[in-house]
């Protein structure tokens, strides 16, 4: 990755010397580890996580990357150039010394879901070298006349509804939702009571050690229900979860990390690929934020997730643009 | 379902909002009795409640709301929306009669309310966003 002098920490703002920086390089991004132990969310500067780890060997193979809101066909002036931040984000992804099992898109491929907006999207993620791309619809990616059929005529070949599925991969159990279809009037997204009982049938035969991850593109807590940020029947939805010991439920929306944890589940959103939004009631309404250009690439970026074996949890690293 | 947390810095931020939403959100919940539409299964935030309605035919969405949000028509007529925002909007009615294709900045949409009655929309993208068109009787 060329990154190198202006690597920072991502969001923290920890303080690092130089020395620290370039091992936090070394790592393979910069940015910070979380690990959930005992319920506690613990995050580690990556450069002191390398220290203590011994470097990457132990923290084990990516198994995933996490990117999210590309929003191709926006064009306004909080990122004119969205194509080239999805085309960065995708070279940091290439350029992992070891490649992840998958990618996970939660949702707003496009910004008005328009036929020649997935179609860039959808030849701009081909770059991918990671061939496995999962995906959950965003309310950007539903609006064409059939509510979501140009979305499921391209991502909607394995899935139920309105695009829900599962898959397993290296023991982990993957849950893709779709909280974007069945929006609650005056409030949040909202899954449906379909979705909610294909959920509780889907995880009833797994054992709770089986670490889940479940994805959709709007929050599954209420995070800032003033902007409509949450998803309606999510307690209902989740439910069938709390007797699991690890899980990890990936959101986007927001633009912008916001993390929340209940019981055993953890919650984050994502960086956007896009462009960012304000922080809750940072602003009279959400939506694009502008902010100076040579800040930008710090509000977008990627997260990749590991799975340290008989430990766990996963382990997080958000890496921005900067 | 308490934890403690290590680094305040991170956490306390989602934490304290959630705490302080619960309150002004059951607070503001309150104070709207007259919540335009059906409550779930969890205490609902209802993002401004449809306000007097007033005589007009057009529209303006500014700053994620519909302006004015309750409108009067005639049967028979037009009604335009304007996206001023900087973000896509669109109207999705209530009970799925119709929704618009989404509408960038400047773009509009129109629909003609030919029976009357009362049609409660929201925006497709952002659901809090909510709106009445009133149509009454054309001699009415």
């Amino acid at each position: 990755m060329d990154q190198s002098e202006e690597t920072t920490v991502s969001d923290n703002s920890f303080q690092q010397s130089r020395r620290k920086a370039l091992k936090c390089l070394a790592y393979g991004g910069a940015g910070t580890l979380f690990t959930l132990a005992g319920g506690v969310l613990t995050p580690v500067d990556l450069a002191s996580a390398n220290e203590i780890n011994g470097g990457r060997a132990k923290s084990g193979k990516p198994l995933f990357v996490q990117i999210s809101d590309t929003h191709i066909g926006f064009k306004k002036a909080a990122n004119p150039e969205v194509n080239r931040t999805l085309t960065q984000t995708i070279d940091l992804v290439n350029g992992m010394a070891e490649q992840p099992d998958l990618i996970i898109h939660t949702g707003d491929i496009t910004h008005l879901s328009k036929a020649a907006e997935f179609d860039q999207a959808q030849q701009m993620l081909s770059q991918l070298r990671v061939t496995e791309l999962h995906t959950v619809p965003g309310e950007h990616d539903t609006q064409d006349p059939g509510n979501g059929r140009e979305f499921l005529n391209r991502y909607g070949a394995h899935t139920r509804g309105d695009g829900w599925y599962s898959f397993d991969q290296a023991g982990v159990h993957f849950v893709g939702l779709v909280n974007v279809v069945h929006l609650n009037p005056g409030g949040f997204g909202g899954l449906g009571p379909e979705q909610i009982a294909w959920i509780r049938d889907d995880v009833a035969h797994l054992r709770s050690s089986t670490p889940i991850v479940v994805f959709a593109h709007m929050p599954m807590w209420s995070l800032y229900p003033q902007w409509g940020w949450g998803t309606q029947d999510a307690e209902a939805a989740l439910e069938p979860l709390t007797r699991f010991g690890s899980v990890t439920v990936l959101n986007g929306h927001v633009h912008q990390i916001q993390q929340h944890v209940e019981g055993n589940i953890t919650f984050h959103t994502a960086h956007p690929t896009a462009y960012p939004q304000p922080a809750p009631g940072a602003a009279p309404s959400p939506g694009p934020m502008l902010v100076p250009a040579d800040q930008l690439p710090g509000y977008l970026g990627m997260r990749t997730l590991n799975i340290r074996r008989g430990r766990g949890p996963l382990a997080i690293t958000e890496t921005t643009l900067a | 379902m308490t934890f403690k947390v290590k680094y305040p810095m991170l956490m306390i931020p989602a934490c304290i909002m959630a705490a302080a939403l619960g309150m002004a959100v059951a607070a503001e919940h309150a104070a709207s009795a007259q919540a335009p539409h059906q409550m779930h299964d969890m205490v609902m935030p209802v993002s401004a409640p449809t306000g007097t309605p007033v005589n007009a035919n057009a529209v303006a969405i500014q700053n994620f709301a519909f302006g004015p949000n309750a409108i009067t028509v005639a049967a028979g007529t037009t009604v335009t929306w304007t996206n001023q925002d900087n973000e896509p909007h669109s109207v999705v009615m209530v009970d799925q009669s119709f929704r618009s294709t989404p509408m960038d900045t400047g773009d509009h949409f129109s629909h003609t309310f030919a029976t009357p009655g009362q049609y409660r929309y929201f925006c497709g993208f952002h659901p809090q966003m909510l709106g009445l068109v009133i149509v009454r009787p054309r001699n009415g």
